[in-house]
């Protein structure tokens, strides 16, 4: 390339960053962030378990206990903390959802009745019907306007009032209270208008009510609050996953530049190592913002790690381009097979069904290209040769690792490698155990959880994370399909398999119900017993109504359980919510019987697809390892190739024993870190295998590997499981690699460079 | 200045809350009611020719109380602040959406003052009677107003609901009555 080529190479470049930097100030600002770790997760097999996923209503509802102060007190803070208004959060008023139910039912009565009641009616039994509406007639109990004329067997109001009440909930116009081992407290609920794992929109609306709820606390010390609702745990993740991210890349960083300045004592190597880092990171999350529309906040953390391995560039090419042009020309095929080789591992994360995983893989493929491009392009121009000189101390140090590896004898390396090998691949053979529960990756502080747990408790919301699903075409097929599967849910509930359930087709029935009420009711008005009532009355039966009760009558908030679906199964989906589950396969299994009425269970479905995506990584792996053994037996030799896997075996084999032994089990992401130790060990291995000067090879990769050590280790620590464990595998894997890699010169370099002498 | 602003405004505030309270004592004078009580009931409904009459006894204690209607059906009602109870098949079933009954008649029936002053609006009526009007839903829902009547002990209450319904108990001691 001609000098003319170069500068306009260059500047060409210099404007693609330039563009990269402008594109970043405008989309990251509006950029949605997700915080959802089952959003992070592989997805469920069908469309509409997706979308009943994505659309679930429930996530965007919060409740708040509060409790400690008098009744009074706890009145006066609730009514403060509803007068402030909170953009994108609104109170739910109990009361007034109450009002509309019972308007609707009354302008619908003599429509709903109680299965035992429609046992009655169906078997002719009128006398216990009158005893049970005399008994309710002489409550001192107000009744519903017009019931003794529309249904004077008061169907529709003992129905109604055998709906099992929310233990202890009294009932007001904005919230509900109740008593807590002796002492008042509060409940509140709101919705939210905006998902709450859009990190922008959720953050907001969390830190205006954490501020009103602090003022609160200030004017009543005493005052505790419970918090429930998918919103306080996303935010919580999300500033976990922020906080992070910002402090291992901020530790990366600062040890990064630490090691350059004891290493080179001069601002040039800062300089190009900040550039480097700095184009790959912009580069990086550009290409983020491109692909995905909603990226999620783990895989940045999963991204800081880029640092650990663009600054491999970095090193490598500053050593090289301080020897002059031709040692930086003999330095670049050893570092675009390492790229090749990373950037190909990475690839292989693109396929996988995992979302978090597959924007790591653009983040770091897109980063590490622009910092070999930096390198190849930047460092020649900047770092002219002999312009930068590498600490003496560095040098020793390296001199005397060099010398020290150089001494072993090649058969004794091999002597202690291939029985080594052998005993960990058996061990990892014979401990291995994968833990493919989803919740063991993201888990909320234990504090909230207990919250959580109090809140839905006392609210009656302790619903189980299993339900059952019904497809149908409309309101109506739905609750006709739901109508049917009630039987069998009081059998399960006899069978204390469950305590309770909630379906929509308790609140409407179906027509169908609706239509034979009616005539069974014209029935029993002519029967004796009933008309002795009636008489008894001076009653009238009255006629039969043509008004029935839709679903569409009902209040918003009575029909969160129907979901409209975008599937050709079917055009709405709805929900029953079950409590305290013990239901085995065998009854389950049942459910078959009922037409598209099926059991969903979101965890054990990822959990499964988790367990599907494991065995699919490990064949990747092997895969992986298959190619680069091709590989690399094409561009170095039988030799050299073998000698490079046998210590990338052993540096991933090591590293996934030990994460076994520390974690007790192996999961998902120690997997997928062996994927990456498998790229990053090929680079060294690429290295020390190449015809440049050992003691070169062992400053840039100890440099490196200290770098990846340390971003990776950092990673460890993470309070996220998945993020602490793909770090442990990593940093395990790198540290072998470094300490075996420069055993490979001793196996194979003295040949080939004995060959090239011959 | 500015101290004696503020001293006054506390002297008031203190001043006028005894009188508040003095205010709910005159206005809601009776006795809590402890017990065993003999009542009737008489119920207007709209739309319905007749009135239902009824009668039978009531049994008061602290937290609860028991409502046992003896003519012309025997029913038993447990009420309770967490709502009403129906004995039925040998157990006492709770009556959803009961709870602000029973709120209220053990309220009521006991001169619950925190409860009524904050659910109701109190107003004096002829005769040692004092009308309650609710503020709050889901009372104000279900009652236009609720009147209360008594000499030293209260012995009538007469519930008017919003859709026009009127149930009034009357309240005498069982020794009295026998």
């Amino acid at each position: 390339m001609n000098q003319q080529a170069r500068k306009l190479t260059f500047y060409g470049w210099l404007l693609a960053v330039l563009a990269t930097v402008l594109y970043l100030l405008l989309s990251a600002p509006t950029a949605h962030w997700n915080t959802n770790i089952s959003a992070a997760m592989p997805g469920s097999v069908t469309g509409w378990q997706q979308q009943l996923l994505k659309q679930n209503n429930s996530s965007r509802h919060i409740s708040l206990l509060l409790s400690g102060q008098t009744i009074a007190e706890l009145r006066q803070a609730a009514a403060q903390l509803q007068q402030h208004q909170i953009s994108q959060l609104h109170w739910v008023e109990p009361g007034v959802t109450m009002l509309q139910l019972q308007t609707v039912y009354q302008q619908h009565q003599a429509l709903l009745a109680s299965p035992q009641q429609l046992t009655l009616l169906r078997n002719g039994e009128y006398q216990p019907l009158v005893d049970a509406a005399l008994q309710r007639l002489y409550s001192p109990a107000p009744l519903l306007p017009g019931a003794l004329q529309q249904d004077p067997l008061l169907l529709t109001q003992q129905k109604l009032e055998q709906y099992r009440s929310q233990s202890g909930l009294q009932l007001r116009q904005h919230w509900f209270e109740l008593k807590q081992q002796g002492q008042s407290a509060l409940l509140l609920m709101a919705a939210l208008e905006t998902d709450p794992f859009d990190r922008g929109n959720a953050s907001a609306i969390a830190t205006a009510l954490e501020q009103q709820l602090q003022q609160l606390q200030q004017q009543w010390p005493m005052l505790t609050v419970a918090r429930s609702g998918v919103l306080f745990h996303a935010v919580v993740a999300a500033e976990r996953a922020s906080f992070e991210m910002q402090f291992y890349g901020g530790m990366s960083l600062a040890a990064i530049l630490l090691l350059l300045w004891f290493s080179f004592r001069s601002w040039r190597p800062l300089l190009l190592a900040l550039t480097t880092l700095g184009c790959a990171s912009a580069f990086g999350l550009a290409a983020v913002l491109l692909v995905f529309k909603q990226p999620h906040i783990l895989g940045l953390v999963f991204a800081t790690t880029l640092i650990g391995i663009a600054i491999d560039y970095s090193f490598h090419g500053m050593l090289a381009a301080n020897q002059g042009q031709t040692a930086f020309r003999r330095m670049l095929p050893s570092l675009l097979l390492g790229l090749l080789t990373t950037v190909l591992g990475y690839l292989a994360l693109v396929l996988l069904p995992l979302p978090v995983l597959n924007q790591v893989a653009v983040f770091i493929c897109a980063g590490l290209l622009a910092a070999f491009i930096t390198v190849y392009i930047v460092f020649p121009r900047w770092l002219p040769a002999n312009s930068m000189q590498v600490s003496p101390a560095f040098l020793r140090c390296c001199a005397a690792i060099s010398r020290g590896y150089t001494r072993v004898p090649a058969k004794a390396v091999l002597l202690v490698a291939l029985p080594a090998l052998l005993a960990i691949g058996g061990s990892l053979v014979y401990l291995m155990q994968f833990n493919d529960d989803v919740r063991l990756f993201n888990q909320s502080p234990q504090a909230l959880i207990a919250q959580e747990r109090q809140v839905r408790s006392v609210g009656g919301q302790n619903w189980d994370s299993r339900f059952i699903v019904v497809l149908g075409d409309s309101y109506q097929q739905l609750l006709q399909r739901e109508q049917q599967l009630q039987p069998q849910l009081q059998r399960w509930q006899q069978q204390a398999k469950l305590t309770t359930w909630q379906s929509t087709v308790q609140s409407v029935p179906p027509l169908q119900q609706q239509t034979e009420l009616q005539q069974l009711l014209q029935q029993a008005y002519r029967s004796d017993a009933v008309q002795q009532y009636l008489t008894q009355l001076q009653l009238s039966p009255p006629p039969t109504t043509q008004q029935w009760l839709t679903p569409e009558r009902l209040p918003a908030d009575m029909l969160q359980q129907i979901q409209p679906l975008q599937d050709a199964q079917a055009q709405f989906v709805s929900v029953t919510l079950l409590k305290d589950v013990a239901l085995n396969a065998d009854d389950i299994a049942l459910l078959q019987q009922y037409q598209d009425t099926y059991w969903f269970d979101p965890i054990a479905d990822t959990n499964t697809s988790l367990q599907h995506l494991r065995s699919q990584l490990s064949l990747w792996l092997v895969l992986a390892l298959c190619s680069a053994v091709v590989l690399l037996g094409w561009r170095l030799g039988i030799r050299p190739a073998a000698a490079i896997v046998l210590l990338l075996l052993l540096a991933i084999g090591s590293a996934l024993l030990i994460s076994l032994l520390l974690q007790q089990q192996l999961n998902i992401f120690n997997l997928v870190a062996a994927l990456l130790v498998l790229a990053l060990a090929l680079d060294y291995g690429i290295f020390f295998t190449a015809r440049l000067q050992h003691q070169d090879v062992v400053q840039a990769v100890l440099l490196s590997a200290t770098t990846s050590s340390l971003a990776f280790g950092l990673l460890s620590f993470s309070s996220t499981p998945a993020i602490a464990s793909f770090g442990l595998t990593v940093f395990l894997g790198v540290a072998l690699s470094c300490t075996l890699a420069p055993l490979l010169s001793v196996m194979v370099v003295r040949e080939s460079e004995k060959r090239a002498a011959l | 200045m500015k101290r004696l602003i503020r001293l006054l405004s506390v002297m008031l505030v203190a001043a006028v809350l005894p009188l508040q309270a003095a205010a709910d004592n005159t206005l809601l004078p009776w006795q809590p009611v402890q017990g065993r009580f003999v009542f009737t009931q008489l119920k207007q409904l709209q739309g319905l020719p007749v009135p239902l009459r009824s009668s039978g006894t009531i049994e008061l204690t602290d937290n609860e109380m028991l409502w046992h209607t003896t003519t012309p059906v025997d029913s038993k009602l447990l009420i309770t602040a967490a709502g009403v109870s129906q004995w039925q098949q040998q157990q006492f079933v709770a009556v959803a959406g009961s709870e602000f009954v029973g709120q209220l008649m053990l309220a009521v029936l006991q001169q619950d003052i925190d409860f009524i002053t904050q659910q109701f609006g109190i107003q004096q009526a002829d005769n040692h009677c004092s009308l309650l009007r609710p503020v709050e839903a889901p009372l104000n829902q279900f009652f236009s107003q609720i009147e209360l009547c008594g000499e030293t002990q209260l012995s009538s209450l007469t519930l008017q609901e919003t859709n026009g319904n009127t149930t009034q108990i009357t309240l005498q001691p069982e020794a009295e009555a026998q």
